[in-house]
Order: C-alpha cells, then sequence, then structure tokens
C-alpha cells in the first residue's frame, strides 16, 4: 500500500474511510463517520500529545554521535519525565530508511549521553533483550522543557517533507505521553468532533502511544514496548454505562485499545501495560476500532486480527489497496466491528456513499 | 471542566502567560493566595529566576509566546505541571513593540508584526491547543488581556491597538463557535495599569492616575469566582 507521503496533508473530513464487519466491507469516507455508527455507541480517544521524541547526542565515552528515540515512559507518575525506555540509532538521519542506519555505538550501564548543553541523561541499564533497547534517566531540573528545545519529532523515511511538531499533533492533545502520534485522530477536526458530539459521547483517556518501528527486525518482534496508560475513572464508568444499555464501545486508535483492555483486565486505571492483542488474546472489551491501515506483520495488523478474521484482515488490506487507500500514519482509515451485530444506521451508509463486496 | 459560579477556586487549573511583570505578576499572586493551581512562563532568565524566587507555589518555565515552535512546549509543561489539564487560560503576555512609540508611517513593518507575534498569534495558538483539550472535557475559560487601545485610536499605539482590537475579536468567534460547548472566551479591559508596559509607553504618567496591578488581578479573579461568562468584553 502506497505511505502517506505528504506530511502536513490532513485530509479531515475527505479522509477515506473503509467500514468492515463480518458481512463485509463498505468505502466512504470520515465525513460519514457518524452513519456507520449507533447513537449508543461511546466514542473513546486518546488525548495524549506526542512529544519531539527523537533526540540527537553525543556518548560521552567515546566522542560518537548518536540518535536516541524515546520508546515509552517510565516515569514513577506523569508529572515525572525522567525515566525512559529508549532505543539508539547510529549516525544518519530521517531520509535513510530505519533499515539502513549505520549500527549505533555500543551502551553500557553508567553511560552518560549529552544532547547539546543543558539536557543529558545517564544510561540505568541496556536492556537484555536488545543492545539498542536502554533504560534512561534524564538529569536537571528541566527535563520537560529540554526534551522541547533539543528533540524533534520521530520522523517516517517515506514522508516527502521533514515534519514539524505541529504537523504530529492531534485536536485533543493535553499531556504528552506519546512518542509517536495516536494518528486515528488526525482526520479529526474541530468541526467533526463538534458534529459527534451531538450525537455520542465521547471520552478520554491516556495512552503513551509509542515506536512504531525501529528498523531492527529482533526490536521490532518487540513491539509495542510497555506503555503507560491512565483511563479516568468517568470513562471506565462510561463504558460500563454503555455496555449495560447494550451500546458498544469504538476505540479511536490502537493505543485506545491496548489502554482500555488494560484498564479492564488489571482492574487499575493507570499502569504500564504489557498487553500484546492479537488473535490469541483478543480485546474484549471493545466491539468497534477505527485506525490506520499498517503492512501484514506489524504489531497493528495483529491487533485488528484480534478483531477480526486474519485471512478478512488480508483480504481488506488488498482491497483497500486496489481501491488506491493511503497508509500508514498520515493516511486513510479502516473502522473495524468484531461482533455479528451491525449499527442500524450501516444500511444507510451503505447506499449513501459506497458500495459492498 | 465547565466553570459556574459553584466552581471553587482551589479546583481550578490557570495557565498564565507573562506571569514574571504586572498584571501576571499580580494574578499568579492572587491566584495562589486563594488557592488555586497555577503554571506560568517567562521569556527571560531574569524573570524566571523571580518568578521561582518569588512564587515557590507556581509551576513556571521558561518558553516565549511569540515563537511559533515554543508553543506545543508552553502547553506540554502546563499539562505536565497542572496535572493533564487547563482549566483557564489567561493570554496575558504582551509587547508595545519598540519604545517610545511611534506614529504607524514610523513603524517598522518586522516591529509590527512581532507585536502580532506576540499579541494575537501567540494567544491564538496556544488556544488552538488548549481549547482542542477543553472540547473533550466539557468546557473550559480563556481570558485575554486587552487594552481601551482595543476600541480607541490614540495616536502611536499603532501596533498594540491593532493587536487588542483583533484580540477582542479573536474572543468574539470563539465564543460564536465554542461558547455552546462551555468553552468561554472574555476580553478583560484592566484599565490603566501602574506598570513597566504603562511607563514605557507613557513615561510621564501620572502613578496616582494608575491602577494597581494587584487591584485588577483581584477583580479578575473575583470576576472568574462569579463564574457568569456571558458577556465578550468587560472592563474590570
Amino acid at each position: 500500500m502506497k505511505a502517506a507521503s505528504y506530511t502536513s496533508e490532513r485530509r479531515g473530513d475527505q479522509t477515506r474511510l473503509m467500514v468492515m464487519d463480518k458481512r463485509g466491507v463498505a468505502f466512504s469516507t470520515f465525513a460519514h463517520l457518524s452513519g456507520f455508527l449507533d447513537p449508543s455507541d461511546l466514542l473513546v480517544v486518546n488525548e495524549s500529545a506526542v512529544l519531539p521524541a527523537s533526540l540527537s547526542g553525543v556518548l560521552e565515552r567515546t566522542g560518537e554521535e548518536l540518535e536516541i528515540r524515546l520508546a515509552a515512559h517510565e516515569g514513577e507518575h506523569f508529572a515525572d519525565f525522567s525515566q525512559w525506555l529508549a532505543v539508539s540509532f547510529g549516525k544518519g538521519d530521517w531520509r535513510s530508511r530505519t533499515e539502513e542506519r549505520g549500527a549505533p555505538p555500543a551502551l553500557r550501564a553508567g553511560d552518560r549521553l549529552h544532547f547539546g548543553d543543558e539536557l543529558s541523561a545517564t544510561i540505568l541499564s541496556v536492556d537484555e533483550r536488545s543492545p539498542r533497547l536502554l533504560h534512561l534517566k534524564f538529569l536537571g531540573r528541566r527535563i520537560l522543557e529540554e526534551i522541547y528545545r533539543h528533540g524533534e519529532v520521530i520522523q517516517y523515511a517515506y514522508h516527502r517533507d521533514p515534519l514539524a511538531l505541529w504537523d504530529a499533533q492531534t485536536l485533543i492533545g493535553g499531556l504528552p505521553l506519546s512518542v509517536e502520534p495516536p494518528s486515528s485522530l488526525f482526520s479529526l477536526s474541530a468541526e467533526r468532533l463538534l458534529a459527534l458530539k451531538k450525537t455520542h459521547r465521547v471520552v478520554g483517556l491516556l495512552h503513551g502511544a509509542g515506536l512504531s518501528s525501529t528498523g531492527d527486525i529482533s526490536l521490532d518482534a518487540l513491539l509495542p514496548l510497555p506503555e503507560p496508560y491512565f483511563v479516568p475513572e468517568a470513562t471506565l464508568q462510561a463504558v460500563r454505562e454503555t455496555k449495560a444499555n447494550g451500546g458498544r464501545i469504538v476505540a479511536f486508535g490502537t493505543s485506545v485499545a491496548r489502554a482500555l483492555e488494560s484498564a479492564l483486565e488489571s482492574g487499575k486505571g493507570q499502569g504500564i501495560t504489557s498487553l500484546k492483542l492479537g488473535p490469541e488474546r483478543p480485546a474484549h472489551g471493545i466491539d468497534g476500532l477505527l485506525t490506520g491501515f499498517h503492512e501484514p506483520g506489524t504489531s497493528h495488523f495483529q491487533l485488528e486480527c484480534g478483531l477480526v478474521e486474519e485471512t478478512k484482515m488480508h483480504n481488506a488490506f488488498e482491497e483497500a489497496k486496489a481501491q488506491g487507500f493511503i497508509g500508514h500514519e498520515y493516511g486513510d482509515l479502516i473502522l473495524l466491528w468484531s461482533n455479528e451485530k451491525a449499527p442500524r444506521a450501516y444500511a444507510y451508509a451503505i447506499a449513501q456513499n459506497g458500495n459492498v463486496s | 471542566m465547565t466553570i459556574t459560579n459553584k466552581t471553587k477556586l482551589k479546583d481550578l487549573k490557570f495557565l498564565i502567560t507573562g506571569g514574571s511583570a504586572g498584571l501576571g505578576r499580580a494574578l499568579v499572586a492572587e491566584l495562589l493566595g486563594r488557592g488555586a493551581s497555577v503554571a506560568t512562563f517567562a521569556r527571560s532568565e531574569e524573570g524566571l529566576a523571580r518568578l521561582c524566587a518569588d512564587f515557590p507555589g507556581a509551576h513556571v518555565f521558561r518558553a516565549d509566546i511569540s515563537r511559533k515552535e515554543e508553543i506545543h512546549a508552553i502547553a506540554a509543561q502546563a499539562a505536565q505541571a497542572l496535572g493533564g489539564e487547563v482549566h483557564v487560560l489567561v493570554n496575558n503576555a504582551s509587547s508595545l513593540g519598540p519604545t517610545p512609540l511611534r506614529l504607524l508611517l514610523d513603524t517598522e513593518c518586522e516591529d509590527f508584526e512581532a507585536v502580532l507575534q506576540a499579541n494575537l498569534l501567540g494567544p491564538f495558538r496556544l488556544s488552538k491547543v488548549i481549547a482542542g483539550n477543553m472540547l473533550l472535557h466539557g468546557g473550559g475559560l480563556i481570558v485575554n488581556i486587552s487594552s481601551d487601545a482595543a476600541v480607541s485610536s490614540y495616536p502611536r499605539w499603532g501596533a498594540y491597538s491593532v493587536s487588542k482590537a483583533a484580540l477582542d475579536h479573536l474572543t468574539r468567534i470563539f465564543n460564536a463557535e465554542l461558547g455552546e460547548q462551555k468553552i468561554r472566551s472574555v476580553a478583560v479591559d484592566p484599565g490603566d495599569l501602574r506598570t513597566a508596559l504603562h511607563f514605557s509607553a507613557v513615561p510621564d504618567a501620572n502613578p496616582e492616575n494608575l491602577k494597581d496591578p494587584a487591584l485588577a488581578a483581584r477583580e479578575l479573579v473575583d470576576y472568574i469566582e462569579a463564574g457568569d461568562f456571558s458577556l465578550d468584553r468587560i472592563r474590570l
């Protein structure tokens, strides 16, 4: 599938939308999303903002240059931005595919990294699963300020132009826990949210959306890494009410699915989740998932296969490709329904906007 | 969160731009004194050091509202400091441009643009980021500090005056678009204040004719506490 290459292009309502349930698929646009929903459906969004999580620095011990990408917040609480799980990259920039970057310098516990004059970090430990996977601690008092001063938003080699921090944010972003965007929200304009709020309940949670790719097969196999989440009691209450009333839970993005599922499974509204959703561990807590298109084999695709049979997901992916859908973070969207019951408005939406296959 | 006359100040989280001097500084003091949570920032290291020393209870950082590149850093640090959500944004930071003030025909284009960056574009950009999150949380308040120069045409106050008039209208448009969502905006004319900004514009102003910024801060916090935000613009 062609990846979205125009960086800050947001097509909003014009973003193409594929809707899929066990009966088949329909094609529409994001403008008509509500036509595929029932009024009793609860929409759940990730209100995390996106950090400039790519930091270029120098290893003090050798003077070698490297890039560190923050992968997941490991602080004791969300106001503590000092401790992170991170991945090292060798020299080179985002224009090189991550697979083609040189090896990063060998790092060890106690190593000191410097990012500009006022931000440095100590390697607490190198994770046993990969020499590139690091647990680090930033030093200093104004860590978040300095991360914003020295960091850049994570780039994608398939993009034509570099992304600015503004390009990576969503309409509703608040606390910056994510290192890559909760991109299913890129199409959500204020105009659309205001319209959706007239007919639906929309509630938020926080999930630190992590790295989507590292360019290293063994590291990518570990994705998604453990990530922090916080589901407010009001959101959990809304989920319980919706289910009790026969409504369905629609997750905007895989990060919402992971956070909600983790909260429901553990009974804790807050924590760090290692849950990996897929065919062997489907997301029972959600009924619908609005998300982008990512290739078979990615953790993103696996999560989708927990909602819809894998062969059907493969077919849907191929069909979307044939229809000219655009993939990846800045691309088109798919709304997947996991259960048998189709929305009442579904037939109407197909008749108005799409065709069934 | 929806702010009403039943909302307690101690439950409100404020982000105040330009907290190191004048009305902003007085607002930080007043709000902290009345139990609110406050995040604010200063452009200079000196301003930051002063804020840290004087207001240990406030969350302070260094940033420049006029730079688009810093807006998300401001919103992020406020969210971090305030536990995730800003309830009240006070767009207080203002720039006069070079002083002595000049006639419009003598104003450099770059100076005019710089004033708009600080007084209009900065508040727009920050409001855009903060209000998006407020939309999810069922409401909030945006206070835009204005001036009588927004409605009166004083010679030599050109860039500042134009920026404040536009800020007033930005307030009205936000209300027209988001007011029903309980996100209210209000432009506040605090009166002529005994501040460094006023003296740099009017060096021979009689201090006795100028209002104490602490009084204006108290009036503004009383207004917020009263919880009636039905007007687009008020004068303290």
